[in-house]
């Protein structure tokens, strides 16, 4: 646990440089599209293996990424 | 496990047969292109500091400087990007369906990602189904096109780059036989 606040203390989100308004706008759009994904797969999508598989491999897909930037933007501040 | 699509009402008694869908190498292209795009940052960066450009000293100490700070976390915003993109054109793809019950036929036409057409016809409008399938790839892979003929539509039921066209037009055949047969038991008995 303790390892995991000085971890959480080395990260930080200012949103004062440029950076961390790009990776904030990228969050944002990251989530208004799943919303939109996630809505059409639920309301128009017809369920099966396929599409439950799809949904998560786009969720690690985005959360991956997410993550590295993050981190990224961490490591480069 | 099939659920009900919200698009579609069902009757009662009314079952999923099949689900058609377009071949999976309708979305070959975007694949190739967004991979082009995932690399394109790369060969750009070698590009540039390779000199062949002919940039200036400090633009390519700029440029070297902002990729060795930067690259980790421009690269992911990127491939973010593109991997949202290859959702919404694979939803695109994926949405795009036919669904043969036992008792009519419906055609979900995705336009755009907030513009759809659902066409519904029952078996007996039937008057004639064409499959094309052209050249190598089609007929290797198999897939081609379904055409539908209908009494009482003004436009042609089709489906594109459909996955076993011919199964899906003997599959509609023969639910078309036996409802058929089953509508001439009902009128022999009454």
């Amino acid at each position: 646990m303790e390892s995991l606040s000085i971890i959480w203390q080395q990260l930080h989100f200012s949103g004062n440089t440029l950076a961390d308004l790009v990776f904030a706008l990228a969050a944002l759009m990251a989530l208004i599209f799943s919303l939109v994904l996630f809505f059409h797969w639920r309301k128009y999508g017809m369920g099966g293996k396929v599409l439950a598989t799809m949904e998560v491999f786009y969720l690690v897909g985005v959360v991956l990424f997410l993550a590295t930037a993050f981190l990224a933007l961490n490591a480069a501040l | 496990m099939i659920s009900q699509n919200h698009m579609i009402k069902f009757e009662e008694g009314e079952e999923i047969i099949k689900i058609v869908r377009r071949h999976y190498i309708v979305v070959l292209p975007m694949i190739t292109l967004l991979i082009i795009a995932a690399i394109a940052p790369l060969l750009i960066y070698s590009f540039l500091i390779s000199n062949t450009v002919g940039l200036s000293e400090d633009l390519t100490e700029s440029l070297v400087y902002f990729f060795a700070e930067w690259r980790v976390f421009a690269y992911s915003v990127w491939l973010l990007l593109l991997w949202i993109i290859f959702f919404l054109e694979w939803t695109n793809y994926y949405l795009d369906l036919w669904v043969l019950t036992n008792r009519r036929i419906v055609d979900i036409d995705q336009i755009g990602f907030f513009n759809r057409e659902v066409t519904s016809f029952q078996y007996g409008q039937i008057q004639d189904i064409t499959v094309e399938t052209r050249g190598f790839i089609e007929t290797f892979l198999k897939y081609g096109t379904l055409h539908i003929q209908t009494a009482g539509h003004s436009r042609n039921i089709l489906i594109r780059d459909a996955h076993y066209p011919e199964e899906a037009r003997s599959l509609i055949l023969q639910t078309q036989e036996k409802l058929k047969s089953r509508l001439g038991a009902t009128i022999g008995l009454s």
